[in-house]
């Protein structure tokens, strides 16, 4: 089971970095993230925990963009 | 992410003296947002699949920590196993859909040595208290509940309940593994009941489904020693500072005539917000 932090992508996907230099997250974020790493991320389902920290957190933000690139798209369309 | 710092604001609302409680809700509502717009369109790659399950699983913890959360409670928990079931059928690779109930259950068969036992005179308080809800049971669905919810009290104790059969243990297992086996047929139930009966069961007008879900809240808590070895630290914050008021928003909601069935989860409500010595005593 692949869980390593560094993630291989799949060619053509739409999970990119973003570029954009505008703050979306704040310091209190950062101390929310902190508490997430050291306490608060999920084991569910039971036997992944080691895949939350490894592999689904490397991913998050992402998919965020990625969410956030969707959306801008979408209202273009609109 | 968003879904991440929610579930981390609501938990360190609870353990903490600040309130990071507006903040969590932002966040959860981008998260909710996120995830309705992943679902309406075709999963393209495994890792937007991992995405949207970690996402429901994410919040559905969220829910654990927050005052009115019981609804989300009852609907993530159904969405954190469908959705990868939907996943699966696709034949999408994503690591969050490898794993389901069934499996989770013979991981921890390994991880349960050592829980502590509750006494005869706990669970049959707990056993009285649920077998006050049957002749109550008018529905099918409601009467399933009961008896699984009776199963998983009736595990946790070594020795016979007065007036009950004694369960016996199958070869190869340990009564801690059939408590857990017993506890995850709770959510396989709530995964597996019709939509119509699922709304009915959340429904907070319908006094026997709230008084069902009180005492499965109860048994959430009482679980609590053998459910936190699913963490490899195994934590109580987690898992102590969960559904802490939820039971006592059923007692203030329920009309009076049907509050005499909610006592004893009440107790318990009240037993594990005065801490875990408190609670443990008791079992």
């Amino acid at each position: 089971m692949h869980t390593g932090a560094i993630l291989a992508l799949q060619s053509g996907s739409d999970l990119q970095p973003s570029l954009d230099s505008t703050p979306e997250f704040s310091l209190t974020d950062l101390r929310l993230f902190q508490h997430y790493l050291v306490a608060a991320h999920p084991h569910f389902p039971v036997a992944c925990e080691d895949i939350w920290l490894s592999y689904i957190t490397p991913i998050s933000h992402q998919v965020d963009h990625a969410h956030l690139q969707f959306g801008s798209k979408y209202l273009q369309i609109l | 992410m968003h879904a991440l710092l929610g579930l981390s604001a609501s938990h360190l609302s609870k353990i903490s003296p600040a309130s990071y409680t507006a903040i969590a809700q932002d966040h959860r509502l981008k998260a909710s947002k996120g995830l309705n717009q992943a679902l309406s369109a075709p999963l393209k790659s495994p890792e937007e699949a991992d995405a949207i399950i970690a996402t429901c699983h994410a919040l559905l913890m969220q829910s654990w920590f927050m005052d009115d959360g019981l609804s989300s409670f009852l609907v993530l928990t159904r969405s954190s196993n469908l959705v990868p079931q939907q996943v699966r059928k696709q034949n999408i690779n994503a690591l969050l859909a490898k794993e389901d109930l069934d499996s989770g259950v013979q991981f921890m068969k390994g991880h349960l040595s050592g829980t502590p036992s509750f006494s005869s005179i706990f669970v049959n308080d707990a056993v009285s208290s649920l077998n006050g809800l049957l002749p109550l049971c008018s529905k099918p669905y409601q009467q399933e509940l009961q008896s699984i919810m009776l199963g998983n009290f009736l595990s946790l104790c070594h020795t016979s309940i007065e007036g009950m059969e004694f369960l016996p243990v199958p070869v190869g297992y340990t009564y801690r593994q059939i408590a857990y086996t017993a506890h995850a047929n709770i959510c396989k139930y709530l995964v597996a009941i019709s939509h119509e009966e699922f709304i009915e069961l959340c429904d907070i007008s319908n006094p026997v489904c709230q008084l069902l879900i009180a005492h499965m809240i109860a048994l959430h808590i009482i679980m609590r020693p053998i459910s936190c070895r699913e963490r490899k630290k195994h934590t109580v914050t987690m898992y102590r500072i969960r559904m802490t008021n939820w039971i006592d928003q059923i007692y203030q909601n329920i009309h009076y005539d049907w509050r005499e069935h909610i006592e004893w989860p009440r107790k318990i409500s009240e037993l594990n917000q005065l801490g875990l010595e408190t609670l443990d005593s008791y079992k």
